[in-house]
C-alpha cells in the first residue's frame, strides 16, 4: 500500500507574508507617557484606566529586564509601535468585515463551518477586534463575550474589580507592567453562576503591521459552577524588524467552576513572545491549560495556576516546537495554597535545526496545602545534533502531607522505530514526521479537531526540509 | 612487595617519607590525617591562600558563598595525594578542625589502572572547609565517600570535583548527615570516551539544620554515562536545597544520563527545594530525571504496626527503607555501619 500523501501542502509563506492592510491610526515607535495618553484617549477610556496605565508605565521604566532565561538583548523596546488601529471599525457580522481583512483570516484557515457553528468568533486584526459574534442564546443566558475595549466601557464595574488587580497585578514583572501601560484589544468573557457554555468560544489573533506590537488582554471570569472553554489562536507575518507580543491572560475560576483555555501561538520567527497567563482557582474549581508554541524567535511563557481554594485543580498540557534560530522557553507553574489541591503538568518539546527548547517550571506547595498532589512530566525530542534541550524544573515543598513527583526524559527518535517505518515503505522524512506526530499525540488529542489538524499541519510545515 | 601499613600525617610528622618536604607551607596542626598504604602524600607549597585555590579551574564560587567566606579565612593547608596501582584500596581521610576557619585543599591523582575507596570524614568541632580536586587517569576506579558529621552547632563546606579520563569510573557518595549547615558541591567532568560518573547522596536534617547539595556531571566525551541518585530525610524545621545538572556537550554523542532525588518529609515544617536540570546539546542521547517529595505512607505504617511493630519501629524501618538503596551501595562495611547507626540514633 502506498502511504497516503497529505491532502494539503502547507507553506510557511501563508503565515509569514504581510497583507497590505492600512492602519487607521498608528502611534509613533517608542513608549512615553504621551503615547499612553493617546492610546487611552483614542479609546475614550475612563480616568481610572488611564491612571492605571500611567502608573504601570512609571513602574516599567524603573524595572530592569529579567536577568534569567533567554537572551532579550536584541529586543529594542524603542523601535516598537505600541498601538495600531486598522481601518475597520468593529463589525457585527462576517460580511461587514473588509474584504482584505477577511481574506487574511481565510488564508489562516478559520474553517467556514467553524464560523457558523462555533459559539462566537472574535478576530483580532492588529490591535482591535474587528469581528465578534455571540450566538443569541448565549447573550440571553447572561454570558458576556466581547472585545475588551467594549468591556471597559460597558461593564466598567466588573472590569475595574478584576482587571490587573489580584490575578496579575500591574507590578508583577517588567512585561506585565508594559502590558498594563499599552494594552489594547483582547477578549472579555463573563459566565454567570451555574451557566455552562457547551461550545468553545474562540478568537483568532493576527499581528499584521510592521513593527507591530500586540498587547491584547484576555479576562475570563467563571462564576460559581460555571463552565466555559476558550480558544485562542495566533499567527503573525514575518518582518525584518523585531516585533514584540506581550499579552496577558487573567482567568478567575470561582467555586466549582471549570475553565479550559486553549492557545496555539504561531507568531512570526522574529517576534518576542513574552506572555503572562495566570488563573486564580477557588474551592473545587478546575483550570485546564492546553498550549502549543510554534512560532516566535523567543518565547517566554509559563501559564500559572494559583490554587487558593480547597480541592482546586489544575491541569496543564503544553507542546513547544523550536526550529532554526528559535528559543522556546516555556513551562508551567502551579502554586498550591490550599489543602487537597491537585496539579498535573505535562510538557513536550521538539527541537530541530539548531532550535532551543527549555522547560522552566515551578511547583510550590505552601505549608497550608495539606494532602496535595503534584505530578509533572516533561519529554523532549531532539531531531538533529545542532539542537538543544534544557530542563529547569523547580520544586519548593513546604508541607509534608503531599505527594510530589516530577520526571523528565530527553532523547532522539528511536532508530528501530524509523527503520521499521521505512521498511514499510515510508520515506525517512515521512517516518520522522509520523514519529513526531506520535510524540505529541497526547497533547494534540486534547485539542478540538480543527486545531489538532492545524497543529499537526504546522509541525509538518516546520519539519519540512529538516531531514537530510 | 608486601604492602606496609603506614599512617601519614598531614601535620608534618611524616616528613621523613619520600615526597614530604620540610619546606611545607604553614600547617595547621592536626588538620587531617591520611591512613593507607603505599600512597604518596606531598604538601603543595604553591597553594597558600583561599583565593589561589579558588582560582584553580572549576573552583570558582568560593567567594560567592558569603556565609562561608565570612567564617573561613586562610590558613590553608594543601596536599597532593597520589594513588598508584600498588596502593591498597582503602584510604581514610580524617578531617579534624582545630582552629576555626581553616581550609584544606587536596589534589588526588589516581594513576592508570588504579583502584581506591576513599572515605573522607569531617568530624570537626568547628567550621570546616574542604576542596578536593581529583584526577582519574584512564581505566581507574575511584570511589569517594564524604561523610559530613560535624558537631551539631558547626557546619562544613565542600567543593569537590573529578576529572575522569577514558574508561575510568568515578563514584561519589555525598553523605550530609549532621551539622547546622552543610553545603556540598560535587562536579564530575567526563573528559574521556566511555568514562563513567556516579553521584549518590543521602541527606538528613532535623531541628533547624540546613543542607545544600549541588551535584553536576559534565559529559564532555562520547559514550559517557552518568547516574545521580540522592535520598533525603527531613524532620523538624530542617531545610534542604538540592540542585543537580547533567550537561551533554555538543560533540559528545551516545551519552546516557539519569538523575533522581527522593525526599521523605517527616514533619509539616520541613522544607525541600529541588532543581534538577538537564542541558542537552547533542541529539544522540538518552537522559532523564525525576524528583519526588513524599510523606511516610500511612498505609505502610499501619501495615507494619498490624504486624506487631510499635509506631516508632515502623517509622524507623520505613526511613531506613527510604535510604537503603544508597546505604546498601556504600563501599566500606565500616562506613555502612556508621551511617546505619547514625540513622538509628537520630530522631528526625
Amino acid at each position: 500500500m502506498k502511504p497516503a500523501t497529505p491532502i494539503t501542502t502547507p507553506s510557511r509563506v501563508l503565515y509569514d507574508e504581510p497583507d497590505d492592510g492600512r492602519p487607521r491610526f498608528c502611534a509613533a515607535p517608542g513608549l512615553s507617557a504621551s503615547v499612553v495618553r493617546r492610546i487611552s484617549a483614542q479609546k475614550n477610556e475612563p480616568d481610572w484606566m488611564l491612571n492605571k496605565r500611567l502608573r504601570a508605565l512609571e513602574l516599567f521604566v524603573k524595572t530592569p529586564l529579567p536577568n534569567w532565561g533567554p537572551d532579550l538583548s536584541k529586543l529594542n523596546l524603542d523601535e516598537i509601535v505600541y498601538f495600531v488601529q486598522p481601518e475597520a471599525a468593529e463589525s457585527k457580522s462576517w460580511a461587514e468585515v473588509p474584504a482584505d481583512i477577511r481574506r487574511t483570516f481565510d488564508r489562516l484557515g478559520i474553517p467556514e463551518a467553524e464560523k457558523k457553528v462555533l459559539a462566537g468568533v472574535g478576530a483580532q486584526y492588529d490591535s482591535e477586534v474587528v469581528y465578534h459574534n455571540i450566538q443569541a442564546d448565549l447573550a440571553r443566558r447572561g454570558v458576556i463575550f466581547c472585545n475588551f475595549d467594549t468591556a471597559v466601557r460597558e461593564h466598567a464595574e466588573i472590569v475595574k474589580k478584576y482587571f490587573m488587580t489580584q490575578c496579575v497585578p500591574v507590578n508583577d514583572h517588567k512585561f506585565a507592567m508594559l502590558h498594563a501601560a499599552v494594552w489594547s484589544g483582547g477578549t472579555f468573557i463573563y459566565v454567570p453562576k451555574d451557566v455552562r457554555v457547551e461550545l468553545p468560544l474562540q478568537a483568532y489573533f493576527r499581528l499584521n503591521a510592521r513593527q507591530g506590537g500586540q498587547f491584547e488582554h484576555t479576562l475570563i471570569i467563571a462564576y460559581e459552577g460555571a463552565e466555559v472553554q476558550y480558544i485562542e489562536g495566533c499567527s503573525a507575518p514575518r518582518y525584518d524588524v523585531s516585533s514584540l507580543h506581550a499579552g496577558c491572560v487573567e482567568i478567575f475560576v470561582h467555586r466549582g467552576a471549570r475553565v479550559r483555555y486553549y492557545s496555539i501561538e504561531n507568531w512570526s520567527k522574529n517576534t518576542y513572545n513574552l506572555n503572562t497567563k495566570r488563573a486564580l482557582v477557588d474551592e473545587a474549581g478546575i483550570i485546564e491549560w492546553v498550549s502549543g508554541n510554534m512560532g516566535s524567535g523567543v518565547t517566554m511563557l509559563y501559564p500559572a495556576s494559583i490554587l487558593r481554594g480547597r480541592g482546586a485543580r489544575s491541569d496543564s498540557l503544553g507542546v513547544a516546537f523550536a526550529g532554526p534560530g528559535q528559543h522556546q522557553d516555556t513551562g508551567a507553574k502551579a502554586i498550591h495554597a490550599a489543602p487537597d489541591t491537585k496539579s498535573t503538568i505535562r510538557a513536550k518539546s521538539i527541537s530541530t535545526g539548531g532550535g532551543v527548547c527549555s522547560y522552566r517550571g515551578l511547583v510550590r506547595v505552601g505549608s497550608h496545602a495539606r494532602n496535595s498532589a503534584v505530578s509533572v512530566s516533561c519529554d523532549a525530542l531532539l531531531i538533529d545534533d545542532a539542537s538543544v534541550s534544557t530542563t529547569h524544573p523547580c520544586m519548593k515543598i513546604a508541607a509534608n502531607e503531599v505527594d510530589v513527583a516530577h520526571e523528565a526524559r530527553v532523547g532522539k527518535i528511536g532508530e528501530e522505530e524509523l527503520f521499521y517505518l521505512q521498511s514499510r515503505g515510508l520515506s525517512e522524512e515521512q517516518a520522522i514526521q509520523l514519529a513526531v506526530a506520535g510524540f505529541i499525540e497526547p497533547i494534540v488529542k486534547a485539542l478540538p479537531l480543527e486545531y489538532a489538524l492545524e497543529l499537526n499541519r504546522l509541525i509538518e510545515l516546520e519539519m519540512d526540509g529538516s531531514v537530510g | 612487595m608486601k604492602p606496609k601499613k603506614n599512617t601519614l600525617r598531614a601535620d608534618g610528622a611524616n616528613a621523613g617519607l619520600p615526597g614530604a618536604k620540610r619546606s611545607a607551607p604553614p600547617l595547621v596542626a592536626d588538620l587531617f590525617s591520611v591512613s593507607s598504604t603505599n600512597c604518596e602524600l606531598k604538601p603543595l607549597p604553591e597553594v597558600s591562600t583561599v583565593a589561589a585555590a579558588a582560582a584553580r579551574p572549576g573552583m570558582a564560587g568560593l567567594e560567592a558563598q558569603p556565609m562561608f567566606s565570612q567564617r573561613l579565612a586562610p590558613p590553608i593547608a594543601a596536599y597532593a595525594l597520589r594513588i598508584t596501582r600498588e596502593t591498597l584500596p582503602a584510604i581514610d581521610l580524617d578531617i579534624r578542625q582545630v582552629k576555626a576557619g581553616g581550609l584544606i585543599y587536596l589534589e588526588i591523582t589516581a594513576e592508570t589502572g588504579s583502584t581506591a575507596n576513599i572515605w573522607e570524614k569531617i568530624t570537626a568541632a568547628g567550621w570546616a572547609a574542604v576542596i578536593v580536586n581529583l584526577r582519574l587517569e584512564s581505566q581507574c576506579r575511584i570511589t569517594y565517600a564524604a561523610s559530613q558529621t560535624a558537631a551539631p552547632e558547626a557546619g562544613s563546606w565542600a567543593l569537590r570535583q573529578a576529572n575522569v579520563a577514558a574508561g575510568a569510573e568515578m563514584t561519589w557518595f555525598d553523605l550530609a548527615l549532621q551539622g547546622s549547615l552543610t553545603a556540598s558541591e560535587i562536579t564530575t567532568y567526563l573528559t574521556g570516551e566511555r568514562a563513567r560518573g556516579a553521584i549518590y547522596g543521602i541527606f538528613s536534617g532535623s531541628g533547624d539544620e540546613v543542607r545544600h547539595l549541588n551535584h553536576r556531571v559534565e559529559h564532555l566525551a562520547s559514550r559517557t554515562e552518568s547516574n545521580l541518585l540522592t535520598r533525603g530525610v527531613l524532620g523538624g524545621r530542617s531545610r534542604a536545597d538540592y540542585r543537580s545538572l547533567i550537561r551533554i556537550a555538543p560533540d559528545a554523542p551516545g551519552c546516557r544520563g539519569q538523575e533522581r532525588e527522593d525526599t521523605l518529609l517527616l514533619s509539616p515544617q520541613a522544607r525541600i527545594e529541588s532543581l534538577p536540570e538537564l542541558e542537552i546539546r547533542h541529539h544522540d542521547v538518552a537522559c532523564s530525571h525525576a524528583v519526588t517529595a513524599t510523606r511516610l505512607d500511612p498505609e505502610r505504617l499501619f501495615y507494619l504496626q498490624s504486624r506487631g511493630l510499635d509506631a516508632s519501629a515502623a517509622r524507623e524501618l520505613l526511613v531506613r527503607g527510604h535510604i537503603f538503596a544508597i546505604l546498601d551501595a556504600l563501599p566500606r562495611p565500616g562506613l555502612r555501619r556508621s551511617v546505619s547507626e547514625f540513622f538509628l540514633s537520630r530522631s528526625h
